[in-house]
């Protein structure tokens, strides 16, 4: 072959060369945005998926943990539910009732979590929520208390949007117990729900319905005073018969917290 | 875990701005890149918080690779949440050469890539989020894939230095260094990444930190890294922050045992406790401040810090910390503040440390 021969077949070559550099090029660009976009995908999935099951335990599955069969914790249950609420839904219209609701629940939500807590569930008018379930707490008792008076003050404040818009104010009650409670995401596959089980949240909801009998909006057990100091300010409560307890439930209404912590 | 800068909240400083003395900025911008970052503006009244984070930033190791500690900090930071490391060390990666697909990959934690950098970017986040912390046996995990014990202890002092680096900056909350973050997409820098990359990885004139001394608090806590660059650069930090006089020791013992149990740690908290009983504090007065966060034998200072220092521990979001933060600032003042913010960063890193003797 001569000289020209050479030069057009390393041309040919080259070019050859080039246009299959140029289109695994393109393939690699076409996979990388295939892969964002199925990443984008993913992560708007995850972020749905952490409405239902706490981000923690989302990060577990995703991490391809395979134990979900629950765990048994030491933690705090908190159940809050709106006073009259049934009389309170007969007069508002539906639309106006969602919307009291949810700026309640987003309110309740944010001080729960700023207290180391987390919404579990929602039921209707009610909530129940949980410290210490999903990261160590030594603190939760107290850390459930401290949310409940945050409650207070954060219902206070949301009632005054209600009354400036000429909407009715709510009144919540709130009952919190600790022990231990098997901790898991359970359901089918239709339906899964991070949530616990065990008697202390049957008690729980139980103390909670106790505000009404005894005319107080913060509740707590005696298991849950024990792991509190003196500055939370209590008044002891007699202790009442509750359906499925055979021993009567002492209780004590928290009044405030004294002395001088930051504020959340 | 929080993916991209822009979903972390993050408030304005937490403390007053100013110049740092003409040497200490001179020594700042001649090891990062020529300006003083703004952190240090912030910071920088307290001589041993500056230097500790002067020094973690630039990242004393022995046995690592660079680019396994780059990404290291990197994933590290992102668990922090902290904005302001979370975009210093995502530009640092594109700085010395990875592409934006690579970093997206670590930041999404994208199964693909070389199976070494997925297993350390894994025990990296299982250290930083510590929840539950790792044990020991965790990064036994990382011997079977090559890692010698020198290098896993380095892996795990990477991370437990960028959570001191983390909770320093996410307490004192500076502006995130969006110049420098977009530097990486600028038209030239691929041009000048060779310089770059030298400049970001080249020799560190190293402070001639002196051997431990075993009679140092949590001394222990360091026997993992030997008698390594990186040990004893955390037993001169450790040394720097228990010799200053704007808290007290017992304040400080206090911050390191809330710590201690926040994470689970009993081998740290005895050490802390043993602190307390040295400052004439009482078995039971020790245990009562740490059950309860409080107690009327802490002083005004520590009623504040203390159930304060917990909440640096896991960090969700940043801002409900920061604002918090801002009233813990001016409750106890500034000077009292900075040294209090290196000290729940010190405790943070010692006590994920601690993992490696567990």
């Amino acid at each position: 072959m001569n000289a020209w021969g050479v030069a057009v077949s390393a041309i040919a070559v080259a070019a050859l060369a080039a246009f299959q550099w140029l289109r695994a090029s393109r393939r690699a660009d076409r996979a990388e945005v295939a892969l964002a976009d199925a990443h984008a995908t993913l992560e708007h999935l995850q972020s749905a998926f952490h409405r239902f099951v706490p981000e923690a335990v989302v990060d577990r599955i995703a991490d391809g943990a395979r134990e979900l069969g629950g765990t048994t914790r030491d933690v705090s249950v908190m159940f809050a539910d709106i006073r009259g609420f049934t009389t309170l839904s007969e007069t508002v219209e539906p639309a106006v009732m969602v919307r009291i609701l949810n700026g309640y629940f987003s309110a309740m939500n944010e001080v729960i979590r700023e207290n180391h807590g987390r919404l579990s569930r929602i039921m209707g008018d009610g909530l129940m929520a949980l410290f210490g379930a999903l990261e160590d707490n030594p603190w939760h008792p107290a850390d459930a208390v401290r949310a409940g008076l945050a409650m207070r003050e954060a219902l206070a404040r949301y009632n005054a949007e209600l009354d400036a818009q000429g909407l009715p104010t709510l009144k919540i009650g709130i009952g919190v117990h600790r022990g231990e409670v098997v901790a898991a995401v359970m359901g089918c596959d239709a339906l899964l729900e991070y949530t616990v089980i065990g008697d202390p949240v049957n008690t729980a909801s139980r103390v909670e319905t106790l505000t009404k009998d005894h005319g107080v909006d913060l509740l707590i057990t005696d298991d849950v005073r024990r792991g509190l100091d003196d500055r939370f300010e209590l008044r002891a409560m007699p202790a009442v018969a509750v359906r499925g307890k055979s021993t009567p439930v002492a209780t004590w209404a928290v009044v405030g917290l004294a002395g001088s912590e930051v504020p959340r | 875990m929080l993916v991209g800068t822009d979903e972390i909240e993050w408030g304005p400083a937490t403390l007053p701005a100013s110049e740092p003395d003409p040497a200490f900025a001179k020594l700042v911008s001649g090891l990062m890149g020529g300006t003083v970052p703004a952190v240090m503006t912030l910071i920088h009244p307290s001589l041993w918080v500056r230097e500790t984070y002067l020094w973690s930033a630039m990242q004393p190791r022995d046995h690592l690779e660079a680019r396994i500690g780059e990404i290291v900090a990197f994933v590290t930071s992102q668990e922090g949440s902290c904005r302001y490391c979370y975009g210093i060390t995502r530009t640092t990666l594109r700085l010395v050469g990875f592409s934006e697909a690579q970093v997206q990959s670590f930041e999404r934690d994208f199964q693909i890539g070389e199976r070494r950098d997925r297993e350390v970017i894994q025990f990296a986040r299982a250290l930083a989020k510590s929840n539950p912390r790792p044990a020991r046996r965790e990064a036994d995990a990382l011997a079977a894939l090559g890692f010698g014990d020198a290098e896993i202890a380095e892996i795990a002092w990477v991370v437990a230095s960028t959570c001191f680096l983390n909770r320093v900056a996410t307490l004192a909350a500076p502006p995130p260094q969006v110049e420098l973050e977009a530097a990486p997409s600028k038209w030239y820098s691929n041009l000048v990444l060779p310089i770059t990359r030298w400049a970001m990885r080249r020799p560190r004139p190293w402070p001639d930190w002196p051997a431990i001394d075993p009679a140092l608090p949590f001394a222990p806590v360091l026997a993992p890294l030997g008698d390594s660059r990186p040990a004893r650069f955390a037993g001169a930090s450790l040394h720097a922050c228990f010799a200053s006089d704007v808290l007290p020791t017992r304040t400080k013992a206090y911050l390191f045992a809330v710590v201690a149990r926040s994470l689970g740690c009993p081998p740290c908290e005895r050490l802390a406790r043993g602190l307390l009983e040295d400052e004439g504090v009482s078995e039971e007065g020790c245990t009562v401040a740490l059950e309860r966060l409080g107690s009327p034998q802490l002083d005004e200072v520590e009623a504040v810090l203390v159930p304060w220092v917990r909440d640096t521990v896991r960090v969700g979001q940043a801002a409900p910390l920061q604002r918090r933060t801002r009233a813990m600032v001016e409750r106890v003042g500034p000077e009292r503040a900075i040294e209090a913010m290196g000290v729940a960063g010190l405790a943070n890193q010692m006590v994920r440390l601690a993992m490696l003797g567990a």
